[in-house]
């Protein structure tokens, strides 16, 4: 499975915070449009905060300029996959 | 929604990441409530849910006791400012304390929030640091210009109150002639774009208007929140003419079967006593839970 086509970005209103089991992602926003979410992976948090902080919210640039290996790669795009489903990020076609 | 705490792999501590802890303040806390949890024993899941986490996601700050108006259920018995609310230089110091310990979003409340001498610093700081703002209002106070004004800040969202959809109803409990002046609020607020949310607390009268409260929500292309009348302070006084009747409530729950975009929070878990879970009633509205 590959993950090259995308894009996965973190939408603008995703807060992060560390914490000792991992993190939580906050969605911000009116009413019903807000979500919070805990997460038990320090790595995945670590890899959203440098999205965030580095690469102006692109997390499939901080993957890829990090040394993972190809399996730690796919199991963190798969995560990325689920937080899309939850809202907290989108997929942008990848420029040609 | 919130969920439930996810396990998607075992913690991977490396060398040199930071993890929270937990914040002196909450720390504290634990040794005065003598509900001291150490962070270190058990498993990841077990020392998520004994240790807490090390901020709050969402900070509610009574700003100011001061109010216009002063209705008859008010929870905090507003009215008059309190003696030792915390003057300006000490209100940003919170902001930025809070900031410091990445809390996300604060909720001004009171009181009225534009009655606090400082708001305006208050709100220009949380935007420099970052935090989500939600305020509640009565929305009286809003004017043209405020409300412009109030574009400068972001993310900011707002709460205005309505206890019914006519004023004879919503004045009876919140003041002679606030229907109109909240309605002129929320106005000028939405001219400006601003994201609205209209909130109303239930009473057995006007329980018969919230379909006109819906209808006001929607003209301001807002959300209609509808919350529990609590008996807390002046609620207290009136809460034997005001609370809803158990007839009532079990039409409510249709009403809300019928309408799954009006907000609740948490405010009607008990409806589940009538023997049917709802959806969404029986969840904890922690964190999410405002504005």
């Amino acid at each position: 499975m590959s993950h090259a086509p995308t894009h996965y970005r973190l939408i603008s209103e995703v807060k992060i915070r560390r914490e000792s089991f991992g993190g939580i992602l906050y969605k911000y926003g009116c009413a019903d449009r807000g979500a919070l979410s805990f997460i038990n992976s320090h790595q995945l948090i670590e890899l959203l905060i440098a999205g965030q902080q580095q690469h102006d919210g692109d997390v499939s640039a901080a993957i890829e300029s990090s040394r993972y290996s190809e399996a730690s790669k796919q199991k963190l795009y798969a995560a990325l996959d689920d937080l899309v489903n939850r809202g907290y990020i989108h997929i942008l076609p990848q420029a040609l | 929604m919130a969920e439930f705490v996810r396990f998607m792999e075992r913690p991977n501590r490396t060398a040199g990441a930071k993890v929270g802890t937990l914040h002196p303040l909450a720390l504290a806390a634990m040794q005065q409530t003598g509900e001291m949890v150490s962070q270190s024993k058990g498993r990841s899941s077990q020392r998520f849910l004994q240790g807490g986490l090390s901020a709050p996601i969402t900070v509610t700050w009574e700003i100011t006791a001061a109010c216009n108006i002063a209705y008859i259920h008010c929870l905090s018995a507003s009215g008059r400012r309190r003696p030792r609310e915390l003057n300006t230089e000490q209100a940003l110091a919170l902001v930025d304390e809070l900031a410091d310990m990445h809390v996300f979003q604060i909720h001004f409340g009171g009181g009225e929030p534009f009655i606090y001498p400082g708001i305006w610093r208050v709100l220009e700081q949380c935007t420099k640091r970052e935090l989500v703002m939600c305020i509640s209002t009565n929305g009286t106070l809003i004017t043209a210009e405020r409300a412009r004004r109030l574009k400068m800040f972001e993310p900011l969202y707002f709460q205005v109150s309505l206890d019914g959809g006519t004023p004879q109803t919503n004045d009876s409990i919140r003041g002679k002639g606030v229907f109109n002046r909240a309605m002129q609020g929320l106005e000028l607020l939405a001219a400006e774009n601003h994201s609205l949310t209209v909130n109303s607390v239930l009473t057995r009268y006007s329980f018969y208007e919230l379909d006109l409260l819906y209808e006001i929500a929607a003209s301001f292309n807002a959300k209609l929140r509808v919350t529990r009348l609590r008996p807390s302070g002046r609620g207290q006084e009136v809460w034997a003419d005001l609370h809803p009747m158990q007839e009532q409530y079990s039409e409510f729950t249709n009403w809300l079967m019928a309408h799954p975009d009006v907000l609740t929070a948490d405010s009607f878990f008990h409806l589940n006593a009538f023997g049917t879970r709802l959806a969404g009633l029986d969840l904890c509205g922690a964190a999410t839970a405002t504005c």
